[in-house]
């Protein structure tokens, strides 16, 4: 049988580091990816800047930052971005580890732009921007020089327990159609967000919440799951370019034009809502605004809204590509290799774009402690796939931060629990974990694209952006119709190699179980606060609610309770 | 949308468990303004033929893993708009997993 000393479950950001971890406490890590490496996973696709204190940005990594900034106003920043709900013992390992990090990467040879930016919410400019290809070539840079082992085209399907603890992950080798165990004496998991559960995203299309659904399977406890960020003004159409961030560039970001957004009587609704900064408000005051009018029935004809740049002169339109204010946009509107120049063009003409909003980042996700221990033995997590970090919202470039933060040090704790245990036999009996795999490729039956359509649609309207006790409890009563048809599920393709039908068909059960966890959460949160919008409880409630929603799995059943936040330096008000 | 038409995707075959060599099928697919190959892909495999195998992952042309020899050219399917009738094959035809999909490293290889 395989086996590696630890196994990293995702290959990208906060999994490559990992690995670089483990092997340089001499262990040996073996990486798994659903993808090839590099080209797959959120990293890859992030815009992308990552966080470090402005001070520290400028002392030690020689860029050009604001020396007044420090450590504690990051932390400061962040943890009031989230709605004082982060583990304030995470976030001082987010703002402490991160410069050293980020010194050895640019040292590794990662471009970075000299000065650094300001995102919203960030009281200085802690912004090193980079790519994200770029990003990833360092990153697999050092997982070479550590001799790190991949295993490509691999899907996780399970982590395996004996005694209590984790002793190793099976799945399926999409190269091969084979059912495949790997030994291990200690698991992270870093398989990223669950965005597909919406069928507008910002993410890429493997993101299924494999490794929620594994995590839950092994007993692991989750952390303000509920807390999903969903970009705003992101394009509805054409097909091309559904879930792009274009519109955001467009519309909403800090260099964004005065476009008007309006509903389907032509309202310009954010005026109406908020008179001073009308389209310019914080990502989750535009998604609120936005799905607001569609759950109130005031939507554009794909479910979104509105978008008029016609009221503005010719001039000005034309000039926002030249003015380089969007670092990916060019001069001739094109951006991420699509031409928008027809669009716009039909936008001056007087056609409205139609936009919507997209998942964007998991706030919540599998809770840990600041080295990545999930509490069971042997399994870690690191990265978007774990919550605790950023709390209730994210600020942007944030995310790179935790990734490589928390890989590091999931990595290093990982490694050090490995050293103190041996590999153990796996159980005889492996049926309940070959079934799973075998069980949609030996049936007929119910298609799973045509599932995941209807599972992507219920959480669209019943679990997006603005949320009521009703549409909660019905995503709940559909989850229970869709976990009865999951035994149905079966493939047409029978063929083993890459059989995308089969992977589509487990990366089904995934999203079944993440959204049944999702909207467990979103439930218990009766209040408004950051990202989680409840339209019957539209304010936020700190005296009751400055809490950590937690979901465990006792016997396979779903149980929540709320757990004081913890706190090292900084009390939460009583009050907003 | 505007300008629907159908076009015709001559696609490259290989299963190398089954088939002695390649061979090529013809999908129709109707097809848009801004519609890509790669749509054009998800559509076949879950509509006409989920045997059809390709790679593909970001869809905003960030992640390069959805490269794909369009008429003969190396391009992102994501981002190449279908206009016309195409053939599209993998990046190699020697090392293929199946048909567009590339074989990676020996499992589990080192980087």
């Amino acid at each position: 049988m395989l086996k590696a000393d630890v196994v990293i479950i995702g290959s990208e950001g906060a999994g490559a580091l990992a690995a670089v971890e483990v092997a340089r406490h001499g262990m040996k890590p073996l990486l798994l990816t659903k993808g090839p490496i590099g080209k797959s996973g959120a990293t890859v696709t992030a815009m992308a800047d990552f966080e470090v204190d402005s001070r520290s940005a400028t002392e030690i990594l020689g860029l050009k930052g604001d020396i007044r900034d420090s450590k504690e106003k990051f932390f400061e920043d962040t943890l009031i971005s989230g709605g004082y709900l982060s583990n304030q013992k995470m976030l001082e390992r987010h703002v402490n580890d991160i410069p050293e990090i980020a010194k050895e990467m640019i040292d590794k040879g990662m471009k970075v732009a000299e000065e650094l930016d300001r995102a919203v919410g960030q009281t200085y400019p802690r912004s090193i921007m980079t790519t994200g290809p770029e990003f990833m070539r360092v990153l697999i840079k050092m997982c070479k020089e550590e001799n790190v082992a991949v295993y490509e085209h691999f899907m996780a399907t399970d982590l395996v327990k004996k005694d209590g603890k984790v002793i190793g992950v099976v799945g399926l080798d999409l190269s091969t159609g084979e059912f495949v165990e790997i030994g291990a004496k200690a698991v992270i998991m870093a398989t990223g967000g669950g965005m597909q559960m919406y069928p507008y995203s910002t993410a890429p299309d493997e993101l299924t919440g494999d490794g929620h659904a594994m995590a839950f399977r092994a007993g692991a406890s989750f952390i303000d799951l509920e807390m999903i960020q969903f970009m705003g003004c992101t394009m509805m159409t054409p097909p091309a370019v559904e879930g792009q961030g274009f519109g955001y560039a467009l519309c909403a970001d800090i260099n964004a034009m005065d476009c008007w957004l309006l509903n389907k009587f032509g309202t310009r609704f954010m005026a109406d809502k908020d008179p001073v900064h009308k389209e310019h408000v914080t990502r989750d005051k535009l998604a609120v605004g936005m799905m607001s009018e569609v759950f109130e029935g005031r939507g554009s004809e794909h479910g979104g809204i509105y978008v008029s740049v016609s009221h503005l002169p010719n001039q000005i339109v034309d000039n926002f590509p030249q003015s380089k204010n969007v670092p990916y946009l060019s001069k001739d509107w094109e951006m991420f290799g699509f031409s928008y120049k027809q669009i716009m063009e039909e936008a001056k003409a007087g056609k409205a774009l139609e936009m919507g909003v997209a998942s964007h980042f998991f706030c919540g996700g599998i809770k840990v402690d600041e080295n990545g221990y999930s509490g069971i033995p042997g399994f870690y997590a690191a990265g978007e796939v774990t919550g605790g970090t950023e709390g209730g919202n994210r600020i942007s470039g944030n995310a790179l931060t935790q990734v490589l933060v928390q890989g590091k040090a999931s990595g290093a704790a990982a490694a050090d629990f490995a050293k103190t245990v041996d590999f153990e036999e796996f159980p005889k009996d492996m049926t309940g974990y070959i079934e799973r795999v075998n069980g949609p490729l030996n049936r007929e039956g119910l298609s799973p694209f045509e599932m995941r359509k209807a599972l992507q649609k219920v959480c669209w309207e019943k679990l997006c952006v603005v949320r009521t006790e009703e549409s909660l409890k019905c995503v709940l009563d559909k989850v229970a119709e869709f976990k009865k048809q999951l035994p149905l599920v079966g493939c047409k393709a029978k063929n083993k190699i890459y059989n995308r039908e089969w992977v589509d068909a487990l990366q089904l059960e995934s999203l079944i179980t993440l959204t049944e966890l999702v909207a467990s959460s979103a439930l218990q949160r009766k209040e408004s606060r950051c990202v989680h919008y409840r339209h019957d409880f539209p304010v936020a409630n700190y005296k009751e609610f400055t809490m950590n929603n937690i979901l465990e799995n006792k016997n396979g059943q779903i149980v929540t309770h709320f757990e004081p936040v913890v706190v090292t330096s900084i009390v939460p008000p009583k009050e907003a | 949308m505007d300008n629907k038409i159908i076009v015709k995707i001559k696609a490259f075959r290989f299963d190398p468990t089954v088939d002695k060599e390649s061979y090529y099928d013809i999908f129709e697919v109707e097809t848009q303004t801004s519609y890509s190959v790669y749509n054009a892909l998800e559509y076949i495999t879950e509509n006409l033929d989920p045997t059809l195998a390709y790679y593909a992952s970001c869809r905003i042309g960030a992640c390069m893993g959805c490269l794909a020899r369009v008429n003969g050219k190396v391009v992102r399917t994501c981002t190449t708009m279908l206009t016309e009738d195409i053939t599209i094959e993998p990046v190699n035809k020697e090392n293929v997993l199946k048909d567009l999909v590339m074989k990676c490293k020996p499992s589990p290889g080192e980087i």
